[in-house]
């Protein structure tokens, strides 16, 4: 085994419903995924991205098959041990923002560190941290109607990061921005692969962020029908575009 | 402040809280009020008990409220007195009479004979400083000055008991029970009017001991109970006999029944309405919750969050309820509505309203448990 191999899933298979009315989503899939790079998963509605990142994050049991995060064979956890792999090593990033309405960015950030048994200044120390990472100093106090799409998505990552993830799981995170904030956002998830040797892996649409990625699988029907690395090129551009702060406004 | 969650959504979405809030206030309310009006109108019953000024009373055995008792000898009285304990004793006898007034007032009444005395025991307290000497004079009456229109009377008024010509000479307060109409008079008023059959046999209603500061009361009453054989007499405590009188009335009444039967509805509905506001609010933030549950978070600690807020409702429920138990309160006086509200009445609603509240919590924490992390993948 590589030892930078950080996910390692075997002959994955997958289906909703039962009997006759059941539909296989995922047709024994097998995929490996390296720390430090962001990987991108594409392919048509239904064709199962969201079902394998929900098995692979630890959140959907699999039918039959299994899947290793660094090292652990997590299937074969117990629920609640599953629960403490999860928090202490994975994190999330999803389509719509999940924040709570009443929180502020900082606590919303610190918030899940406090149910972890942290003291409330060591996690708002923590918050503070995540979303100067994420480029939202100035917005530390501001609750979820008074920040931009972009923003709630970056302090979700911010939220994500605050635990210091080994694995990062995003479900189409750019889907509900402007191709700029999409950008921002995966420019940023790519920073904190590199940055933190994280593994992400990431669910989207677009075609335009592939130049941010390590690497690009394409999904069919359940299967793997293209997995690879995207343009040298691009990949230098990438390099280029890389002030992930977006300027401060003048006030 | 710490960082909570829970306050921090209470405060900022309150609106979504308040039916829970008012629910919690409503039930409260309901309950108190009723119990207002309860102890209100059956504190009544018992209060030539609460207001006499003897801390013994003794009453035929199978005696369980004031106006449902026996007559026993009155000769008891010296066995009592003989007790080194008691400062005094004496006898309290009531007889049911036809109150008469011109041609238009008749009136069923109850006549009460006291020992036309002020530091007789049998003397009520608001009759203490004037009013029991002046029954001494022949076939004088007081009557309450809540009971003066329903008997037509005034002071100096002249009626007739069971034919027997009686003159009014004084109008006490704050003796009016529901259920009877008391007019007070001497032991040989009420002898002259009831025309005691068999001379010699003096018999009483009740007999009456005040015992000296200082006494052991349950003591002294046990001993003169195991004295006077259970069987033939029963011996009380003034608190015992009152609340007796009180449970009795409550029982027999049906309205006790009546009183739980409407509160628990109350309780129900405020539970019901409590753990649907919980839930609406947890529906509302179920994905933020699901996120939390996919981070890791146990779902002990998100419901501890829910139990936090419906403690909260609960006691925000009870503080309103308070408020506006005092408000009813101070309106029921200003309209003469026998409303009385004790410490321990209002303590139990804050109690049963603050358990409202965390019943429902519990109940919408099923909401929470049903979240599944993997709903956020789509
Ligand atoms: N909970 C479920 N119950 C039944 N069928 C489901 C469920 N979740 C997903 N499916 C089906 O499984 C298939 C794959 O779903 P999945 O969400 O993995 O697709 P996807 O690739 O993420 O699509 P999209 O790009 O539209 O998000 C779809 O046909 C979907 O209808
Ligand atoms: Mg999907």
């Amino acid at each position: 085994m590589n030892l930078a191999t950080s996910v390692t899933a075997r002959d994955l298979q997958h289906g909703y419903g039962e009997g006759f009315a059941r539909t296989p989503v995922l047709h024994g899939l097998s995929l490996d995924f390296r720390a430090g790079e962001l990987s991108l998963m594409m392919g048509a509605s239904g064709s199962g991205k969201s079902t394998l990142l929900a098995i692979l994050g630890g959140l959907l049991r699999p039918q039959s098959g299994t899947v290793e995060l660094l090292g652990t064979a997590i299937w074969q956890l117990s629920a609640r041990d599953l629960e403490r792999f999860r928090f202490h090593n994975c994190g999330y990033i999803f389509q719509g923002f999940n924040l709570f309405p009443a929180l502020s960015a900082v606590e919303q950030v610190a918030l899940p560190l406090l149910f972890g048994g942290e003291r409330e200044s060591q996690s708002l120390k923590r918050a503070r941290e995540s979303l100067d990472e994420v480029g939202l100093t100035a917005r530390m106090t501001l609750r979820p109607a008074q920040l931009s799409g972009g923003e709630k998505q970056r302090v979700a990552i911010a939220r994500a990061l605050a635990g210091s993830p080994k694995l990062l799981f995003a479900d189409e995170p750019t889907s509900a921005l402007d191709s700029s904030n999409g950008e921002i956002v995966i420019a940023l998830l790519q920073k904190i692969a590199r940055e933190h040797g994280a593994t992400v892996i990431t669910v989207t649409h677009d075609p335009h962020l592939g130049k941010h990625a390590e690497r690009i699988i394409h999904l069919q029907d359940g299967r793997i029908a293209d997995d690879a690395l995207p343009v040298r090129a691009s990949r230098a551009a990438a390099l280029i575009s890389l002030p992930l702060t977006p300027p401060e406004p003048l006030s | 402040m710490p960082l909570s969650l829970a306050r921090a959504t209470l405060l900022h979405e309150w609106p979504r809280f308040l039916p829970g809030v008012l629910s919690v206030a409503f039930a409260g309310i309901l309950m108190l009020v009723q119990l207002g009006l309860l102890l209100g109108m059956f504190g009544t019953v018992s209060v030539l008990i609460d207001s006499s000024d003897a801390q013994l009373w003794i009453t035929s055995p199978e005696t369980q409220s004031f106006d449902e008792s026996r007559d026993i000898p009155a000769s008891l009285g010296a066995l009592i007195r003989s007790q080194p304990e008691i400062e005094g004793s004496d006898a309290l006898r009531t007889y049911d009479a036809e109150w008469r007034l011109d041609s238009r007032v008749r009136v069923g009444v109850v006549l009460v004979g006291l020992d036309a005395s002020g530091d007789a025991p049998s003397c009520p307290e608001p009759m203490r400083a004037a009013l029991c000497a002046r029954l001494a004079e022949p076939m004088a009456v007081v009557v309450d000055r809540a009971e003066l229109d329903k008997l037509g009377a005034d002071v100096g008024a002249l009626a007739e008991i069971n034919g027997h010509r009686v003159r009014v000479v004084g109008i006490s307060q704050g003796l009016r029970a529901i259920g009877a109409t008391y007019v007070f008079a001497s032991t040989q008023t009420l002898r002259a009017i009831s025309d005691a059959p068999l001379p010699g046999i003096d018999s009483a209603t009740f007999i009456l001991a005040r015992v000296k500061p200082g006494t052991d009361l349950k003591a002294l009453r046990d001993r003169l109970q195991s004295l006077l054989r259970p069987s033939a007499y029963r011996v009380w405590s003034r608190d015992e006999f009152s609340n007796g009188t009180q449970r009795y009335w409550l029982t027999e009444s049906g309205v006790g029944a009546g009183f739980l039967f409407s509160s628990l509805l109350g309780l129900i509905i405020g539970i019901v309405i409590t753990s649907q506001t919980l839930r609406a609010v947890i529906l509302a933030s179920l994905r933020e919750y699901a996120t939390f549950r996919a981070i890791g978070v146990p779902s002990s600690k998100l419901g501890a969050v829910v139990l936090e807020q419906s403690l909260w409702i609960g006691i925000v429920g009870a503080a309103l309820t308070l408020l506006l138990s005092a408000l009813i309160v101070a309106l029921a006086h200003a309209f003469y509505i026998p409303l009385k509200l004790t410490g321990w009445a209002i303590f139990v609603a804050v109690v049963i309203g603050i358990f409202t509240a965390g019943i429902s919590g519990l109940l919408a924490l099923r909401a929470l448990y049903k979240v599944e992390p993997a709903v956020l993948l789509r």
